[in-house]
């Protein structure tokens, strides 16, 4: 059980650390433009540094950039 | 972002898009689709793989229609299950079976969604063929490691598959005419750009097929056994406005089967019905949800006519849920996931009903029930450029009711790091604890609809499991030969607990109590991966090769020896490739080998007090004959102009062509006359199968 709340800690730190930083953000559905239909797994990223991420199960994503 | 900034979109199959930042944040983007032939897929390829380098996922595989439809598989029809035996690390427990063994899992190990709904019984035919329906599923998750936070409870592996959600742009219709299996796909929109249909039917006739299948040698099938079946998918989805969207989906399968070799009398049907309702929503850019609830069931019936031995035997189970599960984008470089799930299951371990003046005795087995109550969450952090982590943790409350119920309550760790050393290649590694309450009552590799499964008491255990992972992964760079190839070893280790099988002599058939003879124990798997895959201008190659060895050790088998599990195959190797000849013509081929799986065979026969004894091989003693085959394609387009819409090909296959009598199972017969004698023999399905498959669109 020790490790178990050691890794949820861990985590939690990370998720602390790691928010309020101002930055801009692109977001929404990728689909097929065919059919409409979402793309799960695709991948959006910036020609500028190529800094990229991938839709999640259901077509959604959210790029950001400071 | 500064506005003028330009983000590219990919996806495999499709032209890249471009989206020029503006003063708006939100921007939905629509890929064209490409046809797989040009340079665009190479292109998209690469750049989706090296992007694949950065991710912390390892063990995945992300698979899209196009990439179903160009494998190969029995009786000209693609199968989103059979594709998954072309990548390393997962075997297969039959000759053409749609049951996976991942990484030494047996195949109850592997938690199979269709649109977030579990499917308990794979398989149409026995096996030959998978019980979805592959043009009605749009893409497929398979993790056969460490997979995201929000899937747990099964020990091996989680294939998701998603349906199609239907063309809201037009109608649309495509199927194929086969000689064992035909199929129907409808779409279209209900309002355009808000809401969209998609129906699918498939009918298997497999029994048509029947008098050409050889399964002992010299004895044909009977000509009056029945290998049918139908399924069907519905699904429906509703763009309500830009931050929230519904769907509805189902789907509903039904088999029929008799065979003569087994019992000249007997019957059997079973089949799997599934419904989602999903809602996705959007809070605000960074936190998008998903709310669903789902339900699934499972029922077999056999029916037996034989005099006054008439009889229904009935068995199933069914299962609700429903969670919620939330994505939160924090950063560039953090990525939240946590949500929650309540489930509940049913078991009915079977009935016997008598039907008309039959002389048997109706009884029925307690059923079971199990609650399960989970909750996850998952991080997936970029600490550099060159470093990200993927870390969660799932937990799950489990209780079980009945004369033996017990409550667990269990932790599933799991996470995953990728190091890139340079623009091509990374280093990975992962590790995941993983448990499992439900447990199939089975002791063979081939999944029957008559298997019996069970939840966690406080007789049999959770499974659990220790998996542990490395690997690198690399794209040969543009300036070197075979530039674009796509690379890929990954080594995995795992321990199981409380991993069951059964004493010697286990009957299986209408036992009442054969969760006594359940036994528990331990389990190691080791193994190492290669994958190697290049998609070029015109063609496709992938070749993979698994070594790996699966054991088990439980105290009353075997002596309490280490014995090898039934789906040990040491090595086992794929070549997969396709090549567009021009603008009609497009060959396919595939390889495939793996050396012969296990199982227990007897060796002498004695008599002892009058009555013919047998001696057995140790457990699982008994390797198997290798497997080995080469089917081979030929695709023909008729002139399929852009301008009009009816699209129409021809595919010519022959499974197995040079008729290799790979073994399905091996069973013995003894000699009536002198009951010490018997004899071996191997059963097998397929020689070779040539078929012709007609397939179109408009």
């Amino acid at each position: 059980m020790k490790r178990y709340i050691i890794t949820l800690l861990t985590m939690l730190c990370y998720t602390a650390g790691s928010i309020a930083q101002n930055e801009a953000v692109v977001y929404g559905y990728i689909t097929d433009v065919k059919t409409g239909e979402n793309l799960p797994g695709a991948t959006i990223f910036n020609i500028r540094n190529y800094k990229a991420v991938s839709s999640n199960n259901y077509g959604y994503s959210i790029h950001f950039q400071k | 972002m500064n506005d003028g900034d330009t983000l590219t979109v990919q996806y495999l199959g499709y032209e890249s898009a471009k989206i020029v930042k503006d003063s708006k944040s939100r921007h939905d983007v629509g890929l064209k689709p490409v046809d797989h032939s040009i340079d665009e897929v190479t292109v998209v390829s690469r750049s989706v793989f090296k992007n694949e380098l950065s991710t912390p996922r390892m063990s995945h595989h992300h698979l899209t229609t196009k990439e179903i439809s160009r494998s190969f598989s029995i009786f000209g029809s693609a199968d989103a299950l059979k594709t998954l035996q072309l990548l390393p690390g997962v075997n297969s427990s039959a000759d053409g079976g749609t049951n996976l063994s991942v990484r030494g899992g047996s195949f109850d190990q592997n938690m199979i969604l269709l649109d977030e709904a579990p499917i308990y019984n794979p398989a149409h035919s026995m096996g030959l063929f998978s019980a979805m329906n592959t043009d009605a599923v749009s893409s497929m998750e398979f993790y056969k490691g460490a997979a995201p936070a929000k899937y747990g409870g099964k020990l091996s592996s989680v294939i998701d598959m998603r349906m199609k959600e239907g063309n809201n742009q037009e109608f649309h219709a495509n199927g194929s005419l086969g000689i064992v299996e035909s199929r129907l796909l409808v779409e279209g929109p209900l309002v355009k750009n808000r809401a969209s249909f998609m129906l699918s039917a498939r009918k298997g006739y497999g029994d048509l097929m029947i008098p050409l299948l050889d399964v002992i040698d010299n004895e044909h099938i009977h000509k009056n056994d029945i290998l049918k079946f139908t399924d069907y998918c519905a699904k429906t989805n509703w763009t309500i406005n830009e931050k929230n969207k519904l769907f509805l989906s189902g789907y509903y399968s039904k088999d029929r089967f008799k065979c003569s070799i087994i019992s000249q009398d007997n019957n059997q049907q079973w089949g799997n019905a599934t419904g989602t309702i999903r809602w996705n929503h959007i809070y605000d850019a960074k936190y998008f949800s998903n709310l669903t609830a789902t339900y699934s069931k499972y029922n077999y019936l056999q029916r037996q006519d034989e005099d006054v031995r008439n009889f229904d035997w009935k068995s199933g189970m069914e299962e609700f849920c429903l969670k919620y599960d939330i994505d939160r984008y924090t950063t560039s470089n953090h990525h939240l996931t946590f949500g929650g799930k309540l489930e509940y299951h049913h078991f009915e371990p079977g009935e016997l009903a008598p039907r008309g003046e039959s002389a048997m005795i109706p009884m029925k087995f307690k059923d079971k029930n199990l609650t399960l109550v989970g909750a996850y969450f998952g991080n997936e952090l970029t600490i550099s450029d060159k470093m990200s982590i993927n870390m969660g943790l799932h937990a799950s409350l489990s209780t079980s009711f009945g004369e033996k119920g017990k409550s667990y309550l269990c932790m599933e760790p799991r996470a995953a790091l990728s190091c890139k050393l340079n623009d091509d290649i990374s280093l990975k590694g992962s590790y995941a604890h993983t448990v499992q309450y439900q447990h199939l009552l089975n002791n063979s590799a081939l999944g029957l609809p008559t298997d019996i499964w069970t939840p966690s008491d406080e007789d049999i255990k959770p499974q659990q499991a220790d998996g542990l992972s490395i690997g690198v992964h690399a794209i040969i760079p543009e300036d070197k030969m075979l530039a674009g190839t796509e690379l890929s070893v990954e080594a995995y280790c795992k321990q199981m607990h409380s991993i069951i099988d059964f004493k010697d002599g286990t009957n299986f058939t209408m036992n009442e109590h054969l969760v006594d003879n359940v036994l528990s124990g331990k389990g190691r798997a080791v193994g190492l991966e290669t994958m190697m895959k290049k998609i070029g201008k015109k063609y496709s190659l992938q070749v993979s090769y698994t070594l790996s060895s699966a054991q088990r050790k439980i105290d009353g088998v075997n002596k309490n020896n280490w014995y090898y599990a039934v789906y040990d195959q040491r090595h086992n190797v794929v070549v997969n490739g396709q090549y567009v000849l021009n603008k009609k013509w497009t060959a396919s081929a595939n390889f495939q080998y793996h050396t012969g799986g296990r199982t227990t065979v007897p060796i002498s026969s004695f008599y002892a007090y009058g009555t013919a004894l047998r001696i057995y091989t140790e457990r699982n003693g008994f390797k198997m004959p290798d497997y080995h085959r080469l089917d081979l394609s030929l695709t023909y387009n008729f002139r399929n102009s852009d301008i009009r819409r009816f699209k129409n090909q021809l595919e010519f296959s022959i499974y197995n062509v040079y008729g290799r009598k790979n073994a399905y199972s091996m069973f013995v017969r003894g000699n009536r006359r002198d009951l010490t004698e018997f004899q071996g023999y191997k059963m097998y399905l397929y020689s070779c199968v040539p078929s012709i498959t007609w397939k179109f669109s408009f």
